[in-house]
C-alpha cells in the first residue's frame, strides 16, 4: 500500500477570534483526485490557505502530514520545494515582475531543492513554451507582467501553467472554475488532466460540480462549517448540484 | 556658552573659513578673470555671509541638517596634478555610456574641449563675455546658500552647447572625480548647457571619489533647451558612504521643449539634490523622475521645482524610495503655476518603501497654485512590501528574501526604465539587482 500525500487530522484553524476549522479529516493518496464542495463561507479557501502556509491563520489543534512530513512547521517556500502548489482563487497582480522572471526563479528555487542544476535560457524557454501551449496561453504573455491586467479567465489559466511548470506532487487548486466561461473551463480541464500522474495528487475545490464533469474526482467531500460533513463517490457532487446545498444543511443539522 | 550655541547655528565659524579661502583662492591675483565673474563671485559671497548656512529652522531645510556634514570638516581644492592613468581606470567603464569628460577636482581636463560645442567653463568664459552675463542668470543665489557658495568658488565646469536641430548620437558623460587622498575635499562644478531649437542631447552626471577622504561635491548646472528642443540629464549617485553631493540643475524650456532628470541615488553618504524646471514657452513638458536606495545612515534629499510660467505646460514628477537601515529619505516636490498658466498639467508622486524600523522619510509636497483652469494631482505613499504579493511568490517556492529582492527591484525599475539610454539603464538595473540581492546574504 502506498503512503498517503496528505494526512489531515482534526485540524482546527482560527482568524482572531473566530475558529473556521472546526476539526477537518483528509487523506490523500498518491494519483488520487479528490473534490472538496460546500457552500460559500465553509472554510474551503482558509483549507488551502492553512494548508499552502498563510500566516493569518493560527493552527490551534491537530496535524497535517505531507508526505509523512509534519507539513505545520514548514514555510510556505518550504512546502512549496517539497511539492506543494495551490492555485489561488484570487491570483496576485505583480506589478513590473515579468511572469517569465518569477517562474525563472520559481523553478530554479524548486530544481535546487531537488539536487539539480539550475536551467539555462534556452532550456527554461523550451520548458515554458512546451507547458504554455497545454493551457493554451501565448507567449507574448511570458515577458508581462504576473497577472497584470489579466482577465479573470487568464489568470485561472496562468494558474494551472504555473501548475505545469513547477510539477508539484500535491496540487490543490481553490475553485480555478469560477469565472470561467466553457471554453476557458474546458482548457483548464484538459490541461489539468494531462497533468493527472500516478505520483501527482488534486485537491480540487469548487463550489459547483460543471467542473467535476470533465475532472472526474476518485472522492467527493462535502466541507460545512468547517468540518467535512460527507464523503462519497463522484454521484455525490450529482446529487448536491441536483439538491442544492440546503439538503447537506439539514443532514449536517440532524446530524449536529 | 550661549555664544558657541549661537556659533553653531549660523555655521558662523564655517562661514569664515570660507571667507578665509576665498580671499586665499582670488584676491590676491584675478590674472585674467573678467571682471564680471570676479564681480560675481564677491557678489556671491557676501550673500552667502548673510544667509550664513541653512539651519533646519530654514522652511527649505527642515529635514536635512548640513551641520554634522560641514562638521567633518572640507579643504577648498581646485584641480591639482593627478596621474592621467589614475583617471583613466576611474573613467574608462563610462566609455560605455557615452564620450566621457572628467572634471579633476572641478578643473575640465583631457583633450575634449573643441572649442565649438563641447568645451571648459573656464576657457569660455575667457573668451566669451556675454557667457560671463549668462552666468548665474538661471541658478540665482538670492537665497539660496547652496548656490551661492558655489558661485563665490566658480571656477570650471563644462559647456555643452548643442547648435539648432543637431542630435548628440553619443551621451556625453560628465565624471566628477573627487580626490580626497590627501584630505577632506569640497569641489565646487559650475556647468553650462544649452540645447538649440530642434536640438537633442543627453548628458550624464556622475561622481566618483579617490581616495579615503570625505568628498564633497557641491555642483550646479544652468540648462537653456530650446524650442522643440530635448535634454536629458541622468544623475548617478552610486559612491561610497565617504561621498557626498549636493547639486542644484536648473532648466528652462522654451517653447515645446522637453526635458527629462532622472536621478538614481543608490549610494554616498549625504546626497541633496535640487533640481528645477522653468516651464517658460507654452507646450513645454518636464520630466523629473529619481530612485533613492539607502541604508546605513544615508541621507537622500530630493527637493524639486517645478514653475510653470506659461500655459498649456505638462510636468510629471515620480519619485520612488526604498529605505533601509538607519537611512533618511527627503522628498519636498514644489510645483507652482503662475497666475497666466492656464490649462497646466502638473502630476507629482511618491512612493516609498520603508524597510527597518529605523529609517525614516520626510515627505512635503509643496502645491502654489495661482491660475484657476488647471490639472494637478499629488500623491505619497509610504508603506511595506504587499503581504499578498510575498505569499504569492513564497507559495511558490521562493524564499523570503528572493521574493523581497524581486518585489523591491520591480518597484525600482519603475523610475530606472525611463532612462532612455540603454548602456546606462542596463547598468544601473543591475547595480540595483547586486544590492537587492547582497541584502539577501547578510
Ligand atoms: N482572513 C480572514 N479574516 C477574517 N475572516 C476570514 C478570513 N478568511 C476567512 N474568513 C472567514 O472564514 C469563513 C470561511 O471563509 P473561506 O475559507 O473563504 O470560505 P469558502 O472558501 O468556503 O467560501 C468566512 O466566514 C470568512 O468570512
Ligand atoms: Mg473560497
Amino acid at each position: 500500500m502506498k503512503r498517503p500525500i496528505l494526512e489531515i487530522r482534526n485540524l482546527h484553524a482560527r482568524v482572531g477570534e473566530s475558529e473556521i476549522l472546526r476539526g477537518v479529516d483528509l487523506v490523500v493518496y498518491p494519483g488520487e483526485v479528490h473534490a472538496i464542495m460546500g457552500p460559500n463561507g465553509s472554510g474551503k479557501s482558509t483549507l488551502a490557505s492553512v494548508l499552502a502556509g498563510r500566516e493569518d491563520y493560527e493552527v490551534t489543534e491537530g496535524e497535517v502530514l505531507f508526505d509523512g512530513k509534519n507539513l505545520l512547521e514548514l514555510s510556505p517556500e518550504e512546502r512549496a520545494r517539497e511539492g506543494l502548489f495551490l492555485a489561488f482563487q484570487y491570483p496576485v497582480e505583480i506589478p513590473g515582475v515579468s511572469t517569465a522572471t518569477f517562474l525563472k526563479t520559481a523553478l530554479n528555487e524548486l530544481r535546487k531543492h531537488r539536487g539539480l542544476e539550475p536551467l539555462d535560457a534556452m532550456e527554461f524557454m523550451t520548458i515554458m513554451r512546451q507547458r504554455a501551449a497545454l493551457v493554451q496561453i501565448d507567449p507574448a504573455f511570458f515577458s508581462r507582467s504576473v497577472n497584470e491586467g489579466f482577465s479573470g479567465g487568464e489568470k485561472k489559466r496562468n494558474e494551472i501553467f504555473q501548475l505545469a511548470m513547477l510539477e508539484p506532487r500535491l496540487a490543490i487548486l481553490d475553485e480555478t472554475d469560477s469565472g470561467l466561461d466553457i471554453d476557458a473551463l474546458r482548457i483548464v480541464a484538459d490541461g489539468v488532466n494531462a497533468l493527472r500522474s500516478p505520483d501527482r495528487a488534486f485537491v480540487i475545490i469548487t463550489h459547483y460540480q460543471r467542473l467535476l464533469n470533465y475532472i472526474v474526482p476518485d472522492v467527493v467531500h462535502v466541507l460545512y462549517r468547517g468540518r467535512i460533513i460527507k464523503t462519497g463517490t463522484k454521484e455525490l457532487a450529482l446529487e448536491l448540484e441536483a439538491k442544492g446545498y440546503d439538503w447537506i444543511k439539514d443532514t449536517a443539522e440532524l446530524e449536529a | 556658552m550661549t555664544t558657541v550655541v549661537a556659533q553653531q547655528h549660523t555655521g558662523a565659524p564655517i562661514i569664515e573659513r570660507i571667507a578665509g579661502e576665498f580671499a586665499r583662492q582670488f584676491s590676491t591675483s584675478e590674472n585674467g578673470q573678467p571682471s564680471l565673474i570676479a564681480d560675481l563671485r564677491l557678489r556671491a559671497l557676501e550673500e552667502l555671509q548673510r544667509l550664513g548656512i541653512p539651519t533646519v529652522r530654514h522652511e527649505e531645510w527642515k529635514y536635512t541638517n548640513l551641520f554634522p556634514l560641514l562638521a567633518k570638516g572640507f579643504t577648498h581644492v581646485v584641480g591639482g596634478a593627478v596621474q592621467p592613468s589614475a583617471l583613466e581606470n576611474m573613467t574608462a567603464p563610462l566609455q560605455r555610456w557615452g564620450d566621457v569628460v572628467a572634471m579633476y577636482n572641478g578643473r575640465f581636463v583631457g583633450s575634449r574641449d573643441d572649442g565649438q560645442v563641447l568645451l571648459s567653463l573656464a576657457s569660455a568664459l575667457a573668451a566669451d563675455t556675454a557667457l560671463c552675463a549668462r552666468i548665474g542668470s538661471l541658478a540665482s543665489f538670492d537665497d539660496k546658500a547652496i548656490v551661492a557658495w558655489n558661485t563665490a568658488f566658480l571656477n570650471d565646469g563644462v559647456v555643452l552647447r548643442v547648435p539648432a536641430n543637431t542630435t548628440l548620437e553619443r551621451p556625453i558623460v560628465v565624471a566628477s572625480v573627487l580626490d580626497a587622498r590627501e584630505h577632506n575635499v569640497v569641489v565646487h562644478e559650475r556647468h553650462f548647457v544649452e540645447v538649440g531649437s530642434g536640438g537633442f542631447a543627453q548628458l550624464v552626471l556622475v561622481q566618483r571619489a579617490l581616495g579615503d577622504g570625505e568628498s564633497l561635491l557641491n555642483q550646479v548646472l544652468e540648462g537653456w533647451v530650446g524650442e522643440s528642443a530635448r535634454l536629458v540629464i541622468v544623475v548617478v549617485q552610486d559612491g561610497p558612504p565617504r561621498s557626498h553631493a549636493l547639486t542644484t540643475h536648473t532648466i528652462e524650456l522654451a517653447k515645446e521643449a522637453r526635458v527629462e532628470m532622472i536621478t538614481v541615488s543608490i549610494g554616498g553618504g549625504f546626497v541633496r539634490n535640487m533640481p528645477e524646471v522653468r516651464l517658460s514657452g507654452s507646450h513645454a513638458d518636464a520630466h523629473l523622475y529619481g530612485l533613492t536606495l539607502a541604508d546605513g545612515t544615508m541621507l537622500v534629499d530630493h527637493h524639486t521645482a517645478v514653475e510653470h510660467r506659461v500655459p498649456h505646460c505638462t510636468s510629471n514628477q515620480l519619485y520612488k524610495a526604498i529605505l533601509d537601515g538607519r537611512a533618511t529619505g527627503v522628498f519636498n516636490g514644489k510645483i507652482c503655476v503662475y497666475p497666466d498658466a492656464q490649462k497646466t498639467s502638473a502630476y507629482q508622486a511618491n512612493r516609498n518603501i520603508v524597510l527597518s524600523r529605523r529609517a525614516t522619510i520626510d515627505a512635503k509636497p509643496q502645491l502654489e497654485i495661482y491660475a484657476n483652469d488647471v490639472r494637478c494631482t499629488h500623491g505619497c505613499t509610504v508603506g511595506r512590501l504587499d503581504d499578498e504579493a510575498m505569499f504569492y511568490l513564497r507559495s511558490r517556492g521562493l524564499s523570503k528574501a528572493e521574493a523581497e529582492a524581486l518585489l523591491l527591484t520591480a518597484f525600482a525599475e519603475e523610475v530606472t526604465t525611463t532612462i532612455p539610454i540603454s548602456p546606462v539603464r542596463d547598468d544601473i538595473n543591475a547595480t540595483i539587482e547586486h544590492l537587492l540581492h547582497a541584502d539577501e546574504l547578510a
